[in-house]
């Protein structure tokens, strides 16, 4: 090329230069906002079907007798032991898993799966238990007439019902005494940018097996963790479309 | 071609038909069942029952203890005659959408009228059951909802109503 | 010749019913007395914990309702089918159909944790949940089965009956299916999750239903001195021991499929070999005194003309029947739900192990208060209303059109 054509080309390329660093800016800002819009939702806009809530649990680095996310979401919840073990509510349970024929013992919390096809949404007659916008599958107890059909039908075994009345609940988490409930991803925080409260505990204690966040954020620590590793499913094959994700099963 | 009979004034008939189908004797006045005494009876209660409601004392009056600064989040004759409407129509908005503006949290209800004594809106002091107690409404939100301000752990707000 | 079929309401000295009124009082006191026990304290003080959600009180309920659908059978065999030998006990067989229904459905309203929201039950529905539809199928078949009733008494509109009994059998049918569906659509439980549920359970309604009817039948007749020809209960109890052999043939093929599964070899191992109380009720009950002993009995030569025989089957397929909701329902919650398929599963929840089940007194007499709901107002129905034939000993043929 001569030096002419070359002194050209640089004009050509330092505008098209230009140009492309303009073009990336407008394209960017919009992408800038929808990020901080998806971060946080102000208190009187409604949840919405953007966003799509889940949770990344990394069994490999579930300890088999450590209970942190257990007793976090006990206290989150005010779910406490009322000396009856089998009528009492869990919303997350460790599940110790083993292998019989080659001997693996590895364990997994499992709550609600916060499903995108919820069986127990399909089963409640009168529509208590509903998914809302943002994937977050919960029970309006407001509506609830405690028939339990949901608890047959999910199957995660993640809903309890409850058996006794309760007069100490935390003023986020209003449960009582004839209706069901189950994991609500902690919605009451969630709605506030806060992380559900086992995930916090399981990060404060630095296991870090548990990330929370928005799937449908490609830019989301969960979303890019998802399109990276091969993650699977509990029951996929009743193809429920859960928001919780493993690895290591 | 089967006919089928059922007799009142036959043999083995049941009293009961017998009785829908008969006159009382000495049945007089404009209803065929209630004689004129009856009538007049029945409107005299009428009159005269929601005067000896009034009359009586001895429902004891809610008692209305605001004993936390600040105002509410709307007068107190919009708040006495809405506040179902609204706590019913905020539930499904906060329930299904995930609106919490502070405005309508039943959480900020509480916290404010709770009393400072019990720390509950229950009772029969209570803000809320004191007045539900008065005009016989049943409350049911406290069967799920929290009465009062959060607690430290272990502590009882005591007895439901 | 024509002859006319004169229907009276149950006769007998005053003391007589009022002692029997009395004697259902017991147990219909008690069932009142144990739901408010049970709603006042909370489920705590049942038998039913989060395991098993669903314990005697839907054992009972469920059993009822499928029966009331099944009761209704002679009455369609009479308008839909046009055998005319059923016609003159057609109305005491819709009536049986109603009161059935009306006491399986208290005992499941009274169980509801929220039992003071039926109401909000009545007034919001979501369309997708076989349970909603049910609520309308039930209430939609209380309505339609007392107008087919109406039809059948009022000589005015015994022209609209057979309409009437068309619609009360199709809904039935719908009915049934529904609350076969109501497991059968279950994906969440091994011994449920089949096609197969709702036939089966509309053939379990014919057999429960008309075991019910023949002793109600027999009972309320032998209340009054009224005959009752043999042809007749010659006719209903081969009905029964066809519906008995539908019934046994149905939980063949359900098990064979399954077996045939290698997945479900757990929950086939569970009811058929090692599940306890379970196995027990489901071959020694629900198969053998409900299924197979009724069979012999009802179609022996010699011993199925006694009406003792008779009476004693129909008393057997109701305990067979109820087996069989005892291992649908509670065998089907006993066994574990499998959430990884291949590894042995162990949490704080009772995750991976057969749940106990325990029934308490309450649940019990809650659901004997609705069985004595339903006897109650049968008893009543047919003192006050005449209901009944005066006699039905006349050979069938002669009975009007």
């Amino acid at each position: 090329m001569s030096a002419e054509d070359k002194s050209k080309g640089v004009d050509r390329r330092g505008f098209l230069a230009i140009s492309a660093a303009a073009l990336g800016g407008v394209a960017l800002a919009p992408g800038l906002r929808l990020i901080e819009i998806a971060g946080a939702r102000a208190p009187d806009q409604a949840a919405a079907g953007t966003v799509r809530w889940g949770l990344l649990i990394d069994t490999n680095k579930c300890a088999s007798g450590c209970d942190d996310c257990v007793k976090a979401c006990a206290t989150e919840n005010g779910l406490h032991s009322t000396g009856h073990p089998r009528t009492d509510a869990q919303w997350i349970r460790k599940v110790e898993l083993k292998d019989l024929r080659s001997g693996r013992a590895h364990s997994a919390p499992v709550m609600c799966q916060h499903c995108a096809e919820p069986p127990c949404v399909d089963v409640c007659p009168t529509g208590a238990s509903f998914k809302r916008a943002d994937g977050i599958v919960l029970v309006d107890r407001h509506t609830c007439i405690g028939c339990r059909y949901c608890i047959l039908a999910c199957p995660y075994k993640a809903r309890s019902f409850v058996h006794e009345e309760h007069t100490d609940q935390n003023p986020n988490v209003p449960r009582g005494k004839g209706c069901v409930e189950g994991c609500t991803l902690c919605v009451h925080r969630v709605d506030r940018d806060q992380q559900p409260a086992c995930v916090e505990a399981c990060t404060k204690a630095d296991h870090n097996a548990m990330t929370f966040g928005d799937l449908n954020d490609p830019k989301s620590e969960i979303a890019k963790r998802v399109a990276q590793f091969p993650t699977t499913k509990v029951r996929a094959d009743l193809r429920l479309g859960t928001g919780v994700h493993y690895q290591g099963l | 071609m089967s006919l089928i009979t059922s007799s009142p004034r036959k043999r083995g008939s049941s009293r009961w038909l017998r009785f829908l189908d008969s006159r009382p004797e000495g049945g007089k006045g404009p209803l065929p069942l209630l004689g004129g005494n009856d009538v007049l009876g029945f409107l005299l209660l009428l009159v005269l029952l929601p005067s000896l409601a009034f009359a009586a004392d001895r429902t004891p009056k809610p008692s209305i203890v605001i004993d936390k600064p600040g105002k509410c989040v709307s007068d107190v004759e919009t708040m006495r005659r809405e506040h179902p409407d609204m706590l019913k129509h905020q539930r499904d908005q906060t329930m299904h959408k995930g609106i919490r503006t502070p405005r309508f949290s039943l959480n900020g209800c509480v916290e404010c009228h709770a009393s400072t004594k019990t720390g509950s809106v229950l009772g029969d002091q209570g803000f809320c059951q004191s007045c539900h107690a008065y005009a016989g409404v049943k409350l049911d939100c406290f069967e799920c909802h929290a009465a009062g301000p959060k607690l430290a752990a272990g502590t009882d707000r005591g007895a439901k109503p | 010749m024509a002859q006319a079929v004169t229907y009276r309401e149950l006769g007998g000295t005053g003391a007589r019913f009022w002692g029997l009124l009395a004697l259902l009082g017991v147990p219909l006191a008690l069932g009142a007395l144990a739901y408010f026990y049970m709603e006042h304290n909370g489920h705590i003080v049942t038998g039913m914990d989060n395991q098993i959600v669903w314990g005697m009180p839907h054992v009972f309920a469920v059993f009822l309702i499928v029966a009331a659908s099944g009761a209704l059978n002679v009455a369609s065999t009479a308008s839909v089918f046009g055998k005319t030998a059923y016609k003159p006990i057609a109305p005491l067989s819709a009536l049986l159909a109603l009161s059935l229904l009306v006491g399986g459905l208290t005992i499941l309203v009274l169980d509801l944790g929220r039992s003071d929201r039926l109401i909000v039950a009545m007034t919001h529905y979501n369309f997708k949940s076989i349970f909603a539809l049910n609520v309308i199928l039930y209430n939609g078949f209380l309505g339609i089965g007392a107008v087919y009733l109406w039809f059948m008494l009022e000589r005015r509109m015994n022209r609209y009956a057979k309409a009437a009994g068309m619609a009360a059998f199709l809904w039935r049918l719908a009915l049934t299916t529904g609350t076969g569906s109501i497991f059968g659509f279950l994906v969440a439980r091994e011994a449920y999750d089949s096609a197969l549920l709702a036939p089966m359970f509309i053939v379990f309604s014919f057999a429960y239903g008309t075991a019910i009817f023949i002793a109600v039948l027999l009972a309320a007749c032998r209340w009054d001195g009224r005959p009752v020809a043999d042809e007749l209960l010659r006719r209903l109890k081969n009905l029964l021991g066809v519906f008995v052999a539908g019934s046994l043939y149905f939980v063949t093929v359900f098990h064979l499929t399954k077996l045939y599964q290698t997945r479900f070899d757990g929950i086939e191992r569970f009811i058929l070999a090692d599940g306890g109380v379970h196995t027990f009720l489901f071959w020694v009950v629900q198969v053998g005194l409900g299924g197979v002993l009724p069979l012999v009995l009802l179609f022996h030569p010699r011993l199925s003309a006694s009406r003792r025989v008779i009476l004693a089957a129909c008393a057997l397929v109701v305990l067979g029947g109820l087996a069989q909701m005892y291992v649908t329902i509670i065998g089907g919650q006993a066994y574990p739900q499998v959430l990884f398929p291949g590894l042995q599963e162990t949490s704080s929840f009772f995750d991976g192990e057969v749940h106990p089940y325990a029934p308490s007194i309450a649940e019990v007499l809650l659901g004997l208060g609705g069985v004595a709901l339903a006897a109650a107002i049968v008893a009543v129905a047919l003192r006050a209303i005449p209901l009944l034939p005066d006699r039905l000993d006349r050979a069938s043929g002669e009975e009007g059109a």
